[in-house]
C-alpha cells in the first residue's frame, strides 16, 4: 500500500470524515429533491416546450424566427397598451383566457431574439474591429475578431428540447440557487477533511515521529494533499454519476441535445452538448471545491484541530470576497456587475453564478489576449493550487528537501555505497 | 570512538530571550546516552534538533563529519525518534501501524515482517487489532516497535519507560542493550535506576548546557546510588520537587 493510500486509510477510518460525508450527501438528496419542487419554472418550461414542439416546424431558420419575433412583438404591444387599463374587464378576460399563451410567447420572443441578437453581435463587433483596426488598437482587434468568430462559429440552434428536459434542466443543472448552496456545502466538505488530515498527527501524537522520518513534512504534506485530491474527485465523480442516471432514468434527458436549445442559453457561444455542460459544471464544482482545499491547507498549518483551520480560511476568503465589492461596487448597477464579473475570475469560487459563464460571450482581455472567463477561473484554479502548495511544502519541509544539488550528491554517495 | 559519531558544535536555540540550548557541545559515537535533567532544562529542544523537528538558531550538528541538515533526508533515514506520549491513529491495527512508519522511513514491511517487530515488544497477539483500543503501556510498546524499524544508527528514546509494568521495563532494557552495540542511543527519562540499568554514560543538563558527562560503569562500582546524589548535588532544590 503507497503512503498516499495509508493517508486515504486515516481519513476514512476518521469518525468526522464520516459525519461529514453523511451530511454532504444528505444534502445532496435534499437539494435534488428540493428542485424537482420548483414546480413554476418546471410547468413554465413544459408548457413552452409544448408550444415549440407544436407550433414550431423541424427546419428553424433564422428568418422564421424573425418573423415569428416581429408576431409575438405584436401581441405584447397589445398586452401592454391594455395593461395600462387597470380595470379593463377585457384585458383581464384576455389575461386569464391567453396566460398560458402569453408566457410561451414571452419564451418564444426569449428564444426567437437569439437569431436577431447574434446578427447584430456579429454586425457590432465587426464595426468595433474596424474601429479598432482604423486606431491600430491590437488587443481590441484580438477581442472582437474573437467576438465575431466565436458568434458566427454557434450556428445549432435547433429548438429540440423536451419538456422533460426543461424540468430537468431546472433541477439537475447548476444554475440555480441550490447549486450554489450545495456547492458551498461541498466545498466546506473538502476543506474540512483537508484541515483533518493536515491536524490529524498532531492530534494523534504522531508527528515528531512521523516528521523525523525519510520523507519528512513536506513529503507527508504532499500525500495529504494527493488523498484529499483523489477523495474530492471520487465525489465529484459520484455526483456526476448520480446526475447522468436521475437524467435517464428519472428525467428522460436528451444529452445530446445542444445547451443553445436551453432557456437562457440560447445566445452562448460555447458549442457544448448538456452533456459537455454536466461535465464542465461537475469540473466546476471540483475546482471550487480544490481552491477551498488549497486556502485551508494554507490555514491549517499551525492549527491543532481541523475546524480552526476551515474557519480561518473561511473568515479570510469572505473578508477579501466583501472587502473587494465593498471597494468595487461604488453603488451603481455597472459597477457592481463588473466587481462580481472580476471576483468570479480570480475567485473562483464557480458556485458563484455560475451560469454567467455560458449565457454570453464571456471573455476578458488579459494584456490584450482574449481570454474566456471559465479558461481563466480554471488557470486561477491552477495557479492558487501552485502557490499554496509551493508554500506549504517550503514551510512544512526543509532547506535541505528543497535543495537538488544536495539530494544528487547524496544520491550519487548512497550508489557509490552500495557499489562498494 | 567507535562508529560515525554525532557531533554537537556550539549549538544554541533561542526562543525570544530564552535559551533552551546554549552552548551545547559534546561528542556521541556508539553506545547509550541517559539524558538527566529538570523540566526546562533542554532536553526535549535537543532531541527536537537532532531529529530534525527544529533547527539551532546558531552552532552545528554533524554525523559522520556532514551537517545533519545538509544530510536531510538522508540522515534522518538512520535516524528514529519516539517522543513522550506517542499516540497512533486509532482506525490503524497495529500491523498497520508498523508497515505505514516503516514506508515513511524508506523500507517496505509486508505482514510477516510487521509482525516479528511486534513480536520484539509483545504485541504479537494484538497484531490485528486497532490502537484505539489500545492501553497507554501498549501504545508505549508499539512506539518502541516503530522505533526499531530499519535498524536505525541514531535512535532517541524520550521517556520510553514510563507506563511500562516491570515485565515489559526489563524487556525493554534488554532491546536497548543489544541496540547501543550497533547504535547511538540517546535515553531521556526522570527515572535515574533506567539510566544506570543501561546506559554507558550520562549526560546532565542544566539551563541549556551539558554540565557533565559521567561514565556509568565506573560510578556504578563505587555506589549504586551514585547517580542519584549525582542529580541531586547538580539539580538540588529543583530536582528534590521532581523526584
Amino acid at each position: 500500500m503507497s503512503k498516499i493510500l495509508y493517508e486515504l486509510k486515516k481519513l476514512i477510518s476518521s469518525k468526522l470524515f464520516i459525519l461529514a460525508t453523511v451530511i454532504m450527501l444528505g444534502m445532496l438528496v435534499y437539494v435534488m429533491f428540493f428542485c424537482q419542487d420548483l414546480s413554476k419554472e418546471a410547468a413554465d418550461a413544459e408548457r413552452t416546450a409544448n408550444y415549440i414542439n407544436t407550433e414550431i416546424p423541424d427546419d428553424i431558420t433564422p428568418e422564421y424566427l424573425l418573423k415569428l419575433k416581429e408576431k409575438s412583438d405584436e401581441d405584447f404591444n397589445y398586452i401592454l397598451q391594455n395593461m395600462t387599463e387597470a380595470e379593463n374587464p377585457e384585458l383581464e378576460e384576455f389575461s386569464l383566457n391567453h396566460y398560458a399563451e402569453a408566457e410561451a410567447l414571452s419564451q418564444m420572443l426569449y428564444s426567437g431574439t437569439f437569431a436577431k441578437h447574434r446578427v447584430e453581435y456579429i454586425t457590432n463587433a465587426q464595426k468595433q474591429y474596424s474601429a479598432a483596426e482604423q486606431s491600430g488598437n491590437d488587443a481590441d482587434m484580438r477581442y472582437y475578431k474573437l467576438m465575431t468568430d466565436e458568434y458566427n462559429r454557434v450556428t445549432d440552434i435547433s429548438l429540440i428540447a423536451s419538456g422533460a428536459a426543461e424540468k430537468y434542466f431546472y433541477s439537475a443543472l447548476p444554475t440555480m440557487y441550490p447549486f450554489y448552496l450545495f456547492g458551498l456545502i461541498f466545498t466546506m466538505w473538502a476543506m474540512l477533511i483537508t484541515s483533518y488530515l493536515l491536524c490529524c498527527e498532531r492530534q494523534s501524537k504522531t508527528d515528531l515521529t512521523a516528521y523525523s522520518t525519510k520523507g519528512g513534512r513536506a513529503g507527508m504534506y504532499l500525500n495529504k494533499m494527493a488523498a484529499v485530491g483523489i477523495t474530492v474527485t471520487a465525489a465529484v465523480g459520484l455526483i456526476f454519476a448520480v446526475k447522468y442516471a436521475l437524467g435517464v432514468v428519472v428525467f428522460k434527458i436528451d444529452w445530446f441535445a445542444s445547451i443553445q436549445s436551453y432557456i437562457g442559453f440560447e445566445e452562448s457561444t460555447y458549442g457544448l452538448n448538456m452533456l459537455g455542460l454536466l461535465i464542465i459544471t461537475q469540473l466546476m464544482l471540483l475546482g471550487s471545491a480544490m481552491t477551498g482545499v488549497f486556502l485551508a491547507s494554507l490555514f491549517s498549518i499551525r492549527a491543532s484541530y481541523p475546524i480552526r483551520g476551515v474557519l480561518l480560511s473561511l473568515v479570510t476568503v469572505f473578508a477579501i470576497y466583501r472587502i473587494y465589492i465593498f471597494i468595487r461596487a461604488t453603488g451603481t448597477p455597472t459597477e457592481t456587475v463588473r466587481a462580481f464579473n472580476d471576483i468570479r475570475v480570480f475567485v473562483p469560487l464557480f458556485m458563484q453564478f455560475p451560469e454567467n459563464y455560458f449565457t454570453g460571450f464571456d471573455y476578458i482581455s488579459i494584456l490584450g489576449f482574449p481570454i474566456s472567463r471559465l479558461a481563466m477561473s480554471f488557470i486561477m484554479v491552477g495557479i492558487i493550487g501552485i502557490v499554496s502548495l509551493t508554500i506549504c511544502a517550503k514551510l512544512y519541509g526543509r532547506r535541505s528537501d528543497f535543495n537538488w544539488k544536495a539530494k544528487l550528491s547524496n544520491l550519487k554517495k548512497s550508489r557509490n555505497n552500495t557499489a562498494a | 570512538m567507535e562508529g560515525k559519531a554525532l557531533k554537537f558544535e556550539k549549538v544554541t536555540k533561542q526562543y525570544g530571550s530564552l535559551k533552551a540550548l546554549d552552548n551545547f557541545s559534546t561528542e556521541l559515537g556508539l553506545g547509550i546516552y541517559g539524558l538527566l535533567g529538570p523540566n526546562g532544562s533542554g532536553k526535549s529542544t535537543l532531541m527536537k534538533c537532532i531529529a530534525d523537528i527544529i533547527r539551532p538558531t546558531s552552532g552545528k550538528i554533524t554525523y559522520g563529519g556532514e551537517d545533519i541538515y545538509s544530510l536531510g533526508a538522508d540522515f534522518r533515514g538512520r535516524l528514529s525518534f519516539m517522543p513522550q506520549d506517542i499516540d497512533f491513529y486509532s482506525g490503524f491495527t497495529a500491523v498497520d501501524v508498523i508497515k505505514y512508519f516503516a514506508l515513511l522511513k524508506g523500507l517496505k514491511y509486508d505482514t510477516e515482517a510487521a509482525q516479528k517487530a511486534l513480536n520484539e515488544v509483545n504485541l504479537l497477539s494484538s497484531a490485528k487489532k486497532r490502537v484505539g483500543g489500545f492501553s497507554g503501556g501498549m501504545k508505549r510498546r508499539l512506539g518502541i516497535a516503530v522505533t526499531l524499524i530499519g535498524d536505525p544508527e541514531v535512535v532517541i528514546f524520550d521517556e520510553p519507560t514510563a507506563g511500562l509494568d516491570p515485565e515489559e521495563r526489563l524487556r525493554f532494557k534488554n532491546l536497548i542493550r543489544e541496540m547501543g552495540k550497533t547504535s547511538t542511543v540517546i535515553l531521556a527519562t526522570h527515572i535515574i535506576s533506567d539510566i544506570e540499568a543501561v546506559a554507558d554514560y550520562t549526560l546532565l543538563i542544566k539551563s541549556g548546557q551539558l554540565i557533565n558527562t559521567v561514565e556509568n560503569d565506573k560510578q556504578a562500582q563505587t555506589h549504586t546510588d551514585a547517580l542519584e546524589q549525582l542529580y541531586m548535588e547538580s539539580f538540588g532544590h529543583k530536582a528534590e520537587q521532581e523526584i
